[in-house]
């Protein structure tokens, strides 16, 4: 059975995320006639009110901070919870944990590549991106 | 506090233990504001707003950004500006300090980004009784958030008022004519400059 996790929010700009997730693909919102990309999911662009593209990302990008959540916040995620904020490679800030190294070892800078793992919440099993070494 | 009272709490998100978090509870603040020329006339020592500042952050989408990354510098820097000019006052103008401080970062980070030193050195301007009562720049005098509660800062607003007037008591910092309080968080940064009004 799959780790459990906090439910997701699932609004309508939420769920294509949600969708390439299942596929492996990382996409994010992007506003082509600004060129900037958003995240979390917004219904339209913040700065011309446009409709916005997921563009398929790299995955790839570098821890900008870290902690550790040493106090339990959420019943699905007993402690320590390491958590990595990335810079992906297209700019947006993406908050996410650490896969196959420790808030012990993680270093500002570190490269980090896109992974996913199968996990569930109270709406079922889901892919959920996390990052991995580069 | 000892070093050691410090070093021995224990973690609730590392790298910040329990003493580096400020308690959440309820609580109220009232503010009253009149035109100056009507204060002058009150019971109370007049407290004036010298200058204010406004910064809103998340514009790009992600309070991270500002916050985190950002270290609040660029809000910080621009809002601060605003407030300064208003006033037309420099950081060494200013007798004291009361600040919003949900986290001990907050503290380091609002003095590197108002200007009263220079980023990365906010951990050493604090050292050696600087901002206790006494020091250089008396701060967060009411003990702040971290050792009040959260009032999303505004509890720093009236120690500011407090201070002017002269009614702080055993924390009075002398002579205190001059106060910035500043909320900031990932939402923006909204520095007010207080003068003493007599």
């Amino acid at each position: 059975m799959a780790d459990k996790r906090p439910d997701r929010t699932l609004g309508s700009s939420d769920r294509p995320f949600w969708g390439f997730c299942e596929k492996g693909e990382l996409r994010l919102q992007h506003c082509r006639p600004c060129d900037r990309r958003f995240w979390p999911p917004t219904p339209q662009c913040s700065e011309c009110g446009g409709g916005l593209d997921w563009d398929r990302l790299s995955g790839r990008g570098e821890v900008i901070a870290f902690c550790t959540f040493e106090r339990q916040y959420y019943p699905e995620l007993p402690p320590p919870v390491d958590t990595i904020l990335v810079r992906l490679e297209e700019g947006p800030l993406f908050l996410s944990n650490p896969l196959g190294f420790s808030g012990t070892e993680v270093k500002a800078g570190m490269r980090v590549k896109v992974a996913f793992i199968t996990v569930e919440d109270s709406a079922g099993e889901f892919r959920l991106p996390v990052f991995e070494k580069a | 506090m000892t070093i050691e009272d410090y070093l021995a709490c224990r973690y609730i998100v590392r790298p910040l233990r329990l003493f580096d978090l400020c308690v959440v509870h309820d609580g109220g603040v009232c503010i009253i504001l009149q035109r100056a020329a009507m204060a002058k006339d009150r019971p109370h020592t007049p407290v004036l707003v010298d200058g204010v500042g406004v910064r809103a952050g998340g514009r790009d989408n992600s309070q991270l950004r500002g916050l985190v990354d950002g270290h609040l510098r660029e809000y910080l820097k621009t809002s601060g500006d605003m407030c300064f000019g208003m006033a037309g006052l420099q950081p060494k103008d200013i007798d004291t300090m009361q600040v919003y401080d949900s986290g001990s970062p907050h503290v380091p980070i609002q003095l590197e980004g108002f200007g009263f030193c220079k980023p990365g050195e906010g951990l050493d301007f604090i050292q050696d009784g600087r901002i206790g009562l006494g020091g250089e720049l008396p701060m967060n005098t009411s003990g702040g958030q971290l050792s009040g509660s959260y009032t999303m800062g505004f509890s720093q607003m009236v120690e500011c008022v407090r201070q002017l007037r002269g009614e702080a008591g055993e924390r009075q910092v002398q002579d205190a004519r001059t106060a910035l309080f500043c909320q900031c968080s990932g939402i923006g940064s909204f520095p007010i400059i207080f003068r003493r009004g007599d």
